[in-house]
């Protein structure tokens, strides 16, 4: 796979997850956040190589060095990140300031995003909401961005930055948290209600049809309440759907790609 | 997305339906003729083209993509497929129904070939993209081809009508076109995709392919025999051996369903499950009359029209009218599901593709049809006028439950929960 500074990571992690946030641990142990996969799925999604450099604090040549060394191919031409449209926040003009310290959550391994998107929706147009951070939150930035609130970040130390979101008259409707962040969470919230020894992982993706349901219906044969069914997928299953409502199962599917779906299999 | 083609052919397979539930209301009395004649000729391509033909494109659209794991080689040119075939077939049917064997006729038959060639260009086209030889798409492949032979000889017959160039009997060339239509197209083409499709749907595991090659060779052998004893000397005591050559292809056929239905996974089977099951014993029912046909036409006995007739019916409105019935609400529910839910499913709670038939409907026209094929046997039989009315309501009756179900079906809403665990 080609990359370069633009390269989204979860363009990375699609390709090749384990080794690359093993090879991203080693040059940088802030990257052990993509370890969670809460943390992984809100700054893999957003965030190009050169953000990630960026809020980890690491070197982008030694991160592409890093990714050539487990196989990736480094495209050389393109070696300049894509500058960012800015939309600067006017601090000569005074408005209500709301702060919002997020370090608590961080710390507790919990993702603030719920909390800061309710304290955007409660703003008012032109007032600003002020997060307290360890790391510039750049997902979080690209976010709210689209969205139409202006923004700016201001770097007081190495642990301590603060970025401040302004709410503007053409944003109107309701910033929800963004769907698939949602499901991802269901998603991984019940991969982690099961013990590792009791999940079993089939990859039915190559097989020709209708192997793939003969394949699930011999496992989920003798399924307990304890242990999860992981299968690897190109599509959205739907003749095995009635055979698992029969059986009492439920199952949870997240798309990869668009011919990779992982989908989760368990009795409730 | 193929939703929108696949959709439309259904739609307009549901209309030809009720229209040809509608004309056969109002030629109960040629029924106790001749076959060869206007109105019989009329419901027979309505049946045919409108109805069968239709469907199978728009299921196939569907289903090729599925059965191959490939990708539909083009949309634009199922459109345009369509675009000829449509008012082909009505302006076909019309000229067979008022019998102007002129200019339109002529038209109409040019049109349909036009759509037929187009839509087997899709197909090939879609075929050549899969590098894997199956027997599936040897069948599918095959019926095209007999398709268009089917539909080239029609378009000669048309012709033939002002220009007389065809140097046999009129009638001779109508068996062969019928049963390169029956057997060549329609049984190719729905033991095809029904071999890789019932076990898919019965979820069962059997695997043996050979029945099918079997199946295959001696269908293929028999059609081509027939079509080449049957131009040079009719009907004659050596068509008996094709028709037992082709009965034995079907049964191997059949055994295979068989095999795939006692090792299933899914122990009931529902409703649209059973019609469909069902249908092939109106199949064999209809082989049943086919010695009798050539026993009474050798000896030169007038009921071998009679029966023709009901052989006819048996296939177009038995066989192929209950596999349609029934195969509807299995493909069609998936397809709008799809639509739906593909992207919703395993993230919020969703209906399951049955979910989205409606029961009663379901019912309702089963029972009609079941009525329709009683009474129609019986009237054809008892020869009552009475009985024959009664078949031509309960055919009407199945047509408009089957309509009005598809528009269910298509002005589905989206509905769905949140998982109440998580």
């Amino acid at each position: 796979m080609k990359i370069n500074l633009n390269t989204r990571i979860k363009a990375l992690l699609d390709e090749n997850r384990e080794p690359v946030i093993n090879s991203l641990v080693k040059l940088n142990s802030n990257f052990s956040k993509l370890r969670n996969p809460i943390l992984r799925n809100l700054l893999a999604r957003r965030v190009t190589i050169a953000e990630a450099c960026k809020i980890a604090k690491c070197n982008p040549a030694d991160f592409l060095n890093s990714m050539k060394a487990i196989g990736f191919v480094v495209d050389e031409a393109m070696n300049e990140p894509i500058a960012k449209k800015g939309n600067a926040i006017d601090f000569s003009r005074q408005t209500a300031v709301f702060d919002l310290d997020v370090r608590p959550f961080l710390t507790k391994d919990q993702d603030p995003l719920k909390e800061i998107l309710k304290r955007v929706n409660q703003l008012g147009v032109g007032e600003r909401l002020k997060i307290i951070n360890t790391f510039e939150p750049i997902p979080l930035i690209n976010l709210l961005a689209d969205k139409g609130l202006l923004y700016a970040t201001e770097t007081v130390n190495d642990e301590l930055i603060i970025t401040w979101f302004e709410k503007t008259a053409q944003e109107s409707t309701a910033i929800d948290e963004p769907q698939e962040i949602a499901q991802q969470q269901t998603f991984n919230k019940v991969f982690n209600q099961f013990q590792p020894d009791k999940i079993k992982y089939i990859d039915v993706r190559k097989l020709e049809m209708p192997q793939p349901l003969l394949r699930i219906m011999e496992q989920i044969e003798n399924l307990n309440a304890d242990e999860l069914l992981y299968v690897y997928h190109k599509k959205v299953p739907a003749f095995l759907l009635p055979e698992l409502r029969k059986k009492g199962l439920t199952f949870l599917l997240n798309q990869k790609a668009i011919d990779q779906f992982d989908m989760l299999i368990y009795k409730v | 997305m193929s939703t929108k083609v696949v959709s439309a052919h259904y739609l307009i397979a549901g209309l030809f339906f009720v229209a040809l539930a509608i004309m056969f209301l109002f030629s109960i009395e040629a029924w106790a003729g001749h076959y060869f004649q206007p109105k019989i000729l009329a419901l027979t391509h309505t049946a045919a083209l409108g109805w069968g033909t239709m469907i199978i494109f728009g299921a196939l659209y569907q289903l090729l993509p599925v059965i191959l794991e490939t990708k539909l080689y083009s949309l634009k040119l199922a459109w345009s497929s369509l675009a000829f075939f449509v008012p082909g077939i009505v302006l076909l049917v019309y000229s067979f129904w008022v019998f102007d064997p002129g200019l339109y006729m002529q038209m109409a038959s040019l049109l349909v070939l036009t759509a037929v060639v187009l839509f087997n260009l899709n197909v090939f086209l879609t075929v050549k993209y899969k590098k894997q030889e199956s027997i599936f798409q040897e069948f599918i492949i095959t019926a095209c081809l007999w398709l268009t032979l089917t539909v080239l000889l029609g378009t000669l017959m048309v012709f033939n009508f002002q220009y007389l160039f065809l140097q046999k009997d009129h009638l001779q060339f109508l068996r062969l076109h019928a049963h390169m239509g029956i057997a060549g197209w329609f049984l190719m083409l729905i033991i095809g995709v029904s071999a890789k499709l019932v076990p898919m749907f019965l979820v069962s595991k059997y695997e043996k392919k050979q029945l099918l090659s079997l199946s295959y060779y001696f269908i293929n052998a028999a059609l081509l025999l027939f079509m080449v004893d049957g131009y040079l000397n009719g009907i004659n005591y050596k068509t008996y051996f094709m028709v037992v050559l082709g009965g034995i292809g079907i049964c191997f056929y059949l055994i295979y369903i068989f095999r795939c239905f006692k090792s299933r996974i899914r122990r009931d089977v529902d409703l649209p499950m059973l019609k469909s099951l069902f249908s092939f014993v109106l199949l064999a029912v209809a082989l049943l009359v086919l010695p009798f046909i050539l026993y009474y036409h050798i000896k030169n006995d007038s009921f071998s029209v009679n029966l023709s007739t009901l052989y006819g019916s048996l296939v177009f409105i038995g066989w192929i009218s209950l596999l349609i019935l029934g195969q509807t609400f299995k493909t069609l529910p998936f397809i709008i599901w799809i639509k739906h839910y593909e992207k919703l499913t395993g993230k919020v709670k969703t209906p399951l593709p049955a979910d989205l038939i409606n029961t009663s409907l379901l019912w309702v026209q089963t029972i009609a049809f079941l009525l329709f094929l009683l009474s129609f046997l019986a009237g054809f039989f008892l020869n009552s006028f009475t009985l024959k009315a009664i078949s031509a309501y309960s055919l009407l009756v199945t047509a408009f439950s089957y309509f009005s179900h598809l528009i269910l079906l298509f002005l589905h809403k989206t509905k769905t929960e949140d998982y109440d665990h998580i």
